[in-house]
């Protein structure tokens, strides 16, 4: 009977002990997730564009569709980063003239540390 | 996509979650016969491998696209208003708020025909244990999932405040569908415990306990059960199939295809 109140007190503890570790291990890899700081959601995917010649402006990371542009510069729509909650360009336009790189931050998992590249004209 | 790493986490995960939790449904069983090994063990553990390397993708991109769609409806200035709160209060307001949302879906999954067809997927395991938890039609997955993020994703919530809890709800729905009995009578009100989702899994269809974590939602609409022992049987009233593929198809395809998955019961002798 005493052994097997130990055995049982020994389990909960081990129980409580896993428990406890596997929180705090999910948690630092949830944290690193869902800021984009953990190795797995750092792969770096990029955005396709219609042609590498033209430059053209990028509407949705997502969708990657694109339109050429037709002025000088290029503007970087909000909607185009509307997903992210720490946008790096908002609303800016950004000369065509030399190649733009930019990460979209805070975006889901596959899409994490997108990089939008407008190559120069 | 980095195979070698998903095999060594899916590996990792299957013997750490099996040294934490076999010991424990030994030492405090709530069915003392169940075998380790038991009926449809192999079945469950395809589920659990399933959702590693297949569906937990599919469930993936599925929730951010939804997060996506939302993103474009939810006026900023409502998440504006929101965020300017301080942040325990917001996650206060988002668990309350998953909690409340993943009830009243959860009820719709037992009474909704259509949601039903899925639902019972999870719920066609006569035997429950660790391995059981994740016997669910993906389909049913990004349903159950959508709605627990609902309110975050409304609220444009940063999920990494409330990781921890995230990852504990996780867990721990593996532990309520453990065959393990600890009845935590102190705090019992506040945190679910087995012997209450044992009960959920009861054939009966609509036997209650449909809450998340906490039973406060099923205490506060009625549907808290919690008689001292376990269940009779668990399981479905249906006759379903018994293979992963079969169980996978069966929802999706029309009633008779469906019908044809499902091995006839030899006549008795």
């Amino acid at each position: 009977m005493k052994a097997k109140k130990l055995l049982q007190v020994f389990t909960l503890l081990l129980f409580v002990f896993f428990l406890s570790s596997f929180i705090a291990y999910k948690t630092g890899k949830l944290n690193g997730y869902f800021t984009g700081n953990d190795n797995i959601s750092s792969q770096i995917i990029r955005a396709e564009l219609q042609s590498a010649a033209n430059p053209s402006v990028v509407d949705s990371p997502i969708h990657n569709s694109s339109k050429a542009p037709k002025a000088d510069t290029v503007k970087i729509s909000p909607a185009m980063l509307s997903t992210s909650k720490s946008m790096v360009l908002i609303d800016q336009k950004v000369p065509v003239t030399q190649d733009v790189k930019f990460t979209v931050k805070d975006t889901p998992k596959y899409l994490k540390d997108t990089i939008v590249h407008l190559p120069k004209h | 996509m980095d195979y070698y790493k998903i095999l060594e986490g899916t590996g990792l995960s299957l013997l750490f979650l099996a040294l934490v939790f076999i010991p424990m449904e030994k030492v405090f069983p709530a069915k003392a016969k169940q075998k380790t090994f038991r009926p449809h063990w192999f079945t469950d553990l395809c589920y659990m491998l399933g959702q590693y390397f297949l569906w937990g993708f599919l469930v993936i991109w599925a929730l951010s696209y939804f997060s996506f769609w939302l993103d474009d409806i939810v006026p900023q200035a409502f998440r504006h208003k929101i965020q300017s709160q301080a942040i325990w209060l917001q996650a206060i307001e988002v668990l309350v708020l998953s909690d409340f949302i993943i009830y009243w879906g959860h009820r719709l999954q037992h009474n909704v025909g259509f949601l039903w067809r899925f639902h019972k997927v999870h719920h066609s395991a006569e035997h429950l244990d660790w391995l059981a938890a994740y016997r669910e039609h993906p389909l049913d997955s990004i349903y159950t999932i959508g709605l627990i993020n609902l309110p975050a994703f409304i609220l444009g919530f940063p999920l990494e405040t409330i990781a921890g809890i995230i990852a504990f709800r996780g867990i721990w729905a593996i532990y309520i569908h453990s065959n393990v009995r600890l009845p935590l009578k102190p705090i019992r009100w506040l945190i679910g415990s087995p012997e209450l989702h044992h009960w959920h899994h009861d054939v009966q269809r609509d036997r209650g306990n449909y809450a998340n974590i906490s039973p406060l939602m099923d205490i506060i609409f009625g549907t808290y059960v919690c008689p001292d022992h376990e269940p009779e049987a668990f399981g479905i009233k249906e006759v379903f199939p018994k293979s992963y593929v079969k169980q996978l198809l069966h929802p999706i395809l029309p009633k008779k295809l469906g019908e044809k998955l499902i091995k006839p019961t030899p006549p008795a002798q």
